[in-house]
């Protein structure tokens, strides 16, 4: 029996037949993010033992500006929601609106970004940097760890418009748009998650 | 400009060191010399250096694996000589700043740089063909991932000659690890090799988690999967979970040392116990992502030297799952003295005996399959057979530990020391060795001497005794651990009696060298020319030996566990060469070696504050990234000719039993 | 290797398996329950894989091949069962002795306990005597038969409190206090050392705990109250820098509340943190 073949599903593409590239690509991203998940939680887990850890400095209470982090966290949400019509319209294949609504998605990380970089700078300056206590330190690196992620989402989505622009939609740059949501929906989990527990939480 | 480093950071007055690294320079030298002398460089980049095969990228593990574990073997020969001349008036001859460099450098290199490689590169080799799949999910992360363990490798070793090792043990727990008592380079070396390293395994963790999900052939249910494929996939799981862990509290320390916050510092609020909880919950899962694969091996290898099934597939797989998730609630057994109090010491006391039951299962299944088989006396079945036997003892010396209140006199002891090295010995080196010698032929063509193989057992197995059972008494006497002198002399001969193992595994290991130079000598006596030397059972078996680049010129249709065994059995692996297409693969890419390379200037960069360095190294990631990225011209297409001249000259063996 | 515990049962030099206080002597009937039942498996484990492999090697071609037969109920359920019996019985005694035996738990005895507080230093010892106003530098004396109340704490990176023949150790760390219950039941000189590496001087840690009779102890309270040395601030302070193999050192008299000086040195708003992490 020559059942050890089978015809119609022997690929050039390494991938046997059974899922298709983008797929497995997606796959892997998850994982990736899960991954990434885990990582945020070790820092939520730091953030949690160290956060009574004052010496003598500042409380959540005497720091955070929740006006400040209700606009931040506008900016993040409405981005999610922006990048979510790009990816809507790139199953249309509607280039231009694709790049459209990235740049907007773009504008509003970056204005996320630049908010908080501006919080961190304003604490710094009064002496509350996170060389000061355990909880600054925990609450500095996880804002800022959540933050830098931010920062290269918004630089891997402008290698991405740029690459859209030049190339069109292919399989390759599908793909990645996929992926790229997927990272950018992720981040606003995390910051829901910072928002409660580090924020509202410290305040309350 | 160059930061921190000076001309004074080389440790010109210390002639161990300086010849030590004499001694790496001139073999670094000579290998070049010889490279370039058979005009081998092109050779070198196109055919390795660039490869993203997975075959290729797995060899390549194996030997960085197997040169950097005499690099710790070395330093396992400095502690025992000093530990033997060191008692009573006599100091021995590494003072403290030195030994305790040696132990933290011994711990580091087995664990990241020998054993987890070692393992990788075994699974490199040989998951992607069991599966039935052309290479892995990701080739080309595949292949940056290899080159940035070996940025790890050579920051470790760089700390020989610039500057120093950490000092703080390889688990280096704050505060000592803190630049107030470490101000040196030495734990920079540590962090930012083990981090840069650490990225490396945790996308070869997700790159093997995509591939035996998604690339098994057609037909290869999970069940029907090669039992080394099942630990695999177990041991990527722990990877991805676990290695996050290690990059952040690496990362805390990072940040504590260069930026003065306080995570883990004496003052400000800091806390050690979060280090040490947070170092332990990826170090518990590690330990089995360095034995879940050595189990597989043993799997396969008494399986198909007794040619038989193996017994209790199906529980040996949930039994490697039970390990696995079991692996993640078991931290705390590490600092049982760490004082968390009696209801939390007793449950995690509970949980790591638990571990126990799935892993003696798993003994019993082997043992059960070598009965009523017909066990053939080869190589690997003698490491098996050693490990069986070597393994319960640290079995049993572990749930010895595994309770509090006996840990209370025996944490951090040798008896521990003796503990860990006769699980990671017994199991991952032992299982190294076996798998090595049993897809060494698959991947070279030849088989490896035999006899030169079993005096190389016999030599480490009794090493290993002659080695560890003084450690499991001197831990009953009271000795504790990282000490470079001791004052009682009823130790003495123990200490003796350990050097002296050491030397016969010493023997063991000058053997295994020898023995890759002997058969490759004789390689033309022992050529596998049926791809299938051993009569397998698996699907790597069913191609040449060495494999195609390409693997399988037609996918195959798997209809049991064992799929190559039954095929033989039936008779129905013949096929026509008909619809025979061209096969797309990868192009090898030099990028992941750039990325390498940036990747090694940044680390260096930041170990010694040359901070511009640093931020060019980082942008060169980023630019060969991008690079990368855009290029649209990333593969290529195998002709049908080549395939069907490889097919005819390897043609596939016709239902023969072996 | 339970031969060679076996074999040095008897032996003085194997202080763990020779305990001279109850609470290593509890650890030690752990640990030798724990082997014992092992046992059960390890030696059917031996046995079996050096039968079967040579009853089953391949040129016995006597001995019977079953190449398809890889399942057994009866096989299976027992190699699961036996094991988790074992693992059963050392839980519930894992579980009973991990709270009797919590360091942190104070020992019910007649005997008035002596409270000794430690601080761990590069890389000495220092124990001092709150209730007695002295303090040593690497010895420790007290009574048999009498509870010893260690409070233990770091002035430096971490160390562990450690007496192989008495039993328990307990992490000194910085900021915080630990504690370990010791009884000495046979008079004797113990070694104490530090089980947890803290640097350079590390090998030179070591200490001696004297355990005497009432009188010897009062000689040796005696003996230290001769010393010309006083534990203040500023001796302290100077005790403190780092230093290898010290010698036996002696005060005269302590400075009140001197340790918990040291504790709050680095405690600040730590000690508010997580009861779990700080023990119970």
């Amino acid at each position: 029996m020559s059942d050890q073949v089978i015809n119609n599903h022997v690929l050039q593409d390494g991938t046997n037949g059974q899922h298709d590239i983008a797929s497995i690509r997606l796959f892997g991203f998850w994982i990736y993010l899960m991954s990434d998940c885990i990582l945020f939680a070790s820092l939520f887990v730091t953030f949690a033992v160290l956060h009574v850890s004052y010496a003598g400095g500042p409380t959540g209470k005497d720091i955070f500006a929740l006006p400040g982090v209700l606009l931040e966290t506008y900016c993040l949400l409405t981005s999610s929601f922006t990048c979510g019509l790009a990816t809507l319209a790139s199953k249309r294949r509607a280039r231009l609106e694709v790049m459209a609504w990235l740049v907007v998605t773009f504008l509003l990380g970056a204005a996320f970004v630049g908010l908080e970089a501006s919080e961190f700078q304003r604490l710094i300056i009064a002496g509350h940097g996170p060389g000061q206590s355990a909880f600054l330190s925990a609450f500095f690196t996880l804002v800022c760890t959540h933050g830098l992620h931010v920062s290269c989402g918004l630089f891997w989505m402008a290698i991405l418009t740029t690459q859209i622009a030049a190339k069109g939609f292919n399989a390759a740059t599908s793909s990645r748009l996929s992926m790229l949501s997927l990272f950018w929906h992720l981040l606003d989990i995390v910051w829901i998650c910072v928002f409660t527990f580090v924020y509202l939480m410290g305040v309350l | 400009m160059f930061g921190k480093l000076t001309l004074s950071a080389i440790p010109f007055g210390n002639p161990i060191i300086m010849g030590a690294f004499g001694f790496m320079i001139f073999c670094v030298i000579a290998l070049a010399a010889a490279v370039t002398y058979f005009h081998k460089w092109k050779w070198l980049w196109k055919e390795w250096l660039t490869s993203v095969d997975h075959k290729r990228i797995g060899v390549m593990y194996i030997v960085v694996a197997i040169v950097m574990g005499m690099r710790g073997f070395a330093d396992v020969v400095m502690m025992r000589s000093q530990l033997a001349l060191s008692s009573g008036a006599s100091q021995g001859y590494l003072p403290p700043e030195h030994y305790d460099q040696i132990f933290s450098a011994h711990g580091v290199i087995m664990i990241f740089f020998m054993a987890m490689p070692f393992m990788i590169g075994l699974i490199n080799l040989s998951v992607p063909l069991q599966l039935g799949a052309r290479d892995v999910a990701f080739p080309f992360l595949n292949s940056v991932s290899f080159w940035l363990f070996l940025v790890g490798v050579v920051l470790v070793n760089l700390s020989l000659a610039i500057g120093e090792f950490a000092k703080t043990g390889w688990v280096a727990y704050p505060p000592l690890s803190e630049l107030t008592y470490s101000p040196g380079v030495g734990v920079d070396y540590y962090i930012w090799s083990l981090e840069i390293a650490g990225i490396g395994t945790l996308l070869t963790g997700i790159n093997f988690l995509v591939t035996i999900i998604m690339m098994r052939a057609p037909g290869m249910t999970l069940m029907k999967m090669p039992v080394f494929s099942w630990t695999a996939l177990c041991t990527m799981i722990l990877v991805v979970a676990a290695f996050p862990i290690l990059t952040v509290v690496l990362g805390l320390l990072a940040l504590d040392r260069y930026l003065g916050m306080h995570f883990f510092t004496n003052g400000g609020g800091g806390n050690m116990m979060l280090y040490v909880n947070l170092f332990w919950a990826w170090g518990h899962p590690e330990v089995y992502i360095l034995v879940l694969p050595a189990f597989g091996v043993f799997s396969e290898v008494v399986a198909t030297f007794a040619g038989k099934r193996l017994f209790g597939y199906t529980s040996m797989i949930w039994a490697t799952i039970a390990i696995t998730i079991l692996s993640f609630i078991v931290w705390l057994h590490h600092f049982f003295t760490m004082g968390a109090g009696g209801d939390v010491n007793a449950v995690f006391g509970i949980t790591t005996m638990i571990i126990a039951v799935p892993t003696g299962v798993k003994i019993f299944n082997w043992l059960f399959t070598i009965y009523r088989g017909r066990l053939r006396f080869t190589t690997p079945v003698l490491w098996t057979l050693g490990f069986i036997v070597t393994f319960v003892f640290g079995g049993m010396s572990g749930v010895m530990l595994a309770n509090a209140p006996a840990d209370f006199v025996l944490h951090n002891s040798q008896f521990l020391i003796a503990h860990f090295h006769n699980t990671i010995i017994g199991g991952t080196v032992f299982g190294a060795i076996a798998g090595f010698t049993y897809w060494f032929p698959k991947m070279f063509g030849f088989k490896l001497n035999e006899k030169l193989g079993r005096s190389a057992f016999l030599c480490w197995f009794v090493g290993f005794y002659l080695t560890f059972v003084p450690l499991y008494i001197l831990g009953f006497m009271g000795m504790t651990r990282r000490v470079n002198h001791t004052d009682n002399p009823a130790w003495h001969p123990l200490l003796l009696l350990a050097a002296a193992g050491v030397a016969v595994t010493a023997l063991g290991l000058f053997l295994l060298l020898l023995q890759l130079v002997v058969s490759f000598a004789q390689r033309k006596k022992n050529l596998d020319m049926t791809g299938d030397p051993w009569n397998g059972r698996t699907l790597e078996w069913s191609v040449s030996s060495p494999p195609p680049p390409w693997n399988f010129a037609r996918i195959p249709l798997v209809k049991d566990r064992d799929a190559f065994w039954e095929m033989k059995r039936t008779g129905s692996r013949t096929q026509e060469p008909a619809d025979l297409r061209p096969i797309r693969l990868l192009r090898n890419t030099g990028a992941g070696v750039f990325i390498g390379a940036f990747n090694l200037l940044l680390g260096f960069a930041m170990i010694w504050h040359i901070w511009w360095l640093a931020i060019a190294g980082f942008l060169g990631v980023i630019v060969v990234l991008i690079i990368r990225t855009s290029s649209d011209d990333t593969e290529y297409d195998v002709p049908v000719e080549e395939i069907a001249r490889h097919e005819s000259k390897h043609p596939p063996r016709v239902g023969a039993q072996g | 290797m339970l031969w060679a515990v076996a074999f040095l049962e008897g032996c003085s030099n194997v202080t763990v398996l020779d305990p001279k206080g109850q609470i290593g002597a509890e650890e030690k009937s752990l640990i030798v329950t724990a082997a014992v039942l092992m046992l059960i498996v390890i030696v059917p484990v031996i046995i079996m894989a050096i039968t079967f492999a040579w009853r089953y090697r391949a040129s016995n071609t006597r001995a019977r091949y079953s190449p398809d037969w890889s399942h057994s109920r009866v096989i299976e359920i027992s190699v699961w069962i036996v094991p988790i019996i074992i693992v059963s019985i050392l839980g519930y005694l894992g579980w009973t002795k991990s709270h009797s035996l919590d360091p942190f738990k104070p020992i019910t005895s007649k005997a008035k306990p002596v409270t000794i507080q430690v601080v761990s230093l590069d890389w000495k010892w220092l124990f001092i005597y709150p209730d007695e106003h002295v303090a040593a530098v690497n010895e420790v004396a007290f009574p048999v038969n009498t509870p010893v109340d260690f409070f233990v704490t770091s002035d430096t990176v971490m160390n562990s409190l450690f007496i192989p023949q008495l039993g328990s150790q307990i992490y000194s760390m910085a900021g915080m206090q630990t504690q370990l219950h010791l009884i000495a039941n046979r008079i004797g000189t113990y070694r104490g050392l530090s089980a947890n590496f803290s640097g350079q001087g590390f090998s030179g840690m070591t200490f001696t705990a004297i355990a005497s009779s009432q009188a010897g102890y009062s000689d040796w309270l005696r003996k230290a109250r001769q010393s010309a040395r006083r534990l203040d601030a500023g001796s302290y302070a100077s005790l403190a820098r780092a230093s290898e193999n010290n010698p036996v050192q002696f005060f005269s008299s302590v400075e009140q509340n001197l340790f918990a000086e040291v504790v709050d040195k680095y405690a600040g708003d730590r000690m508010k943190t997580m009861p779990i992490l700080c023990g119970s």
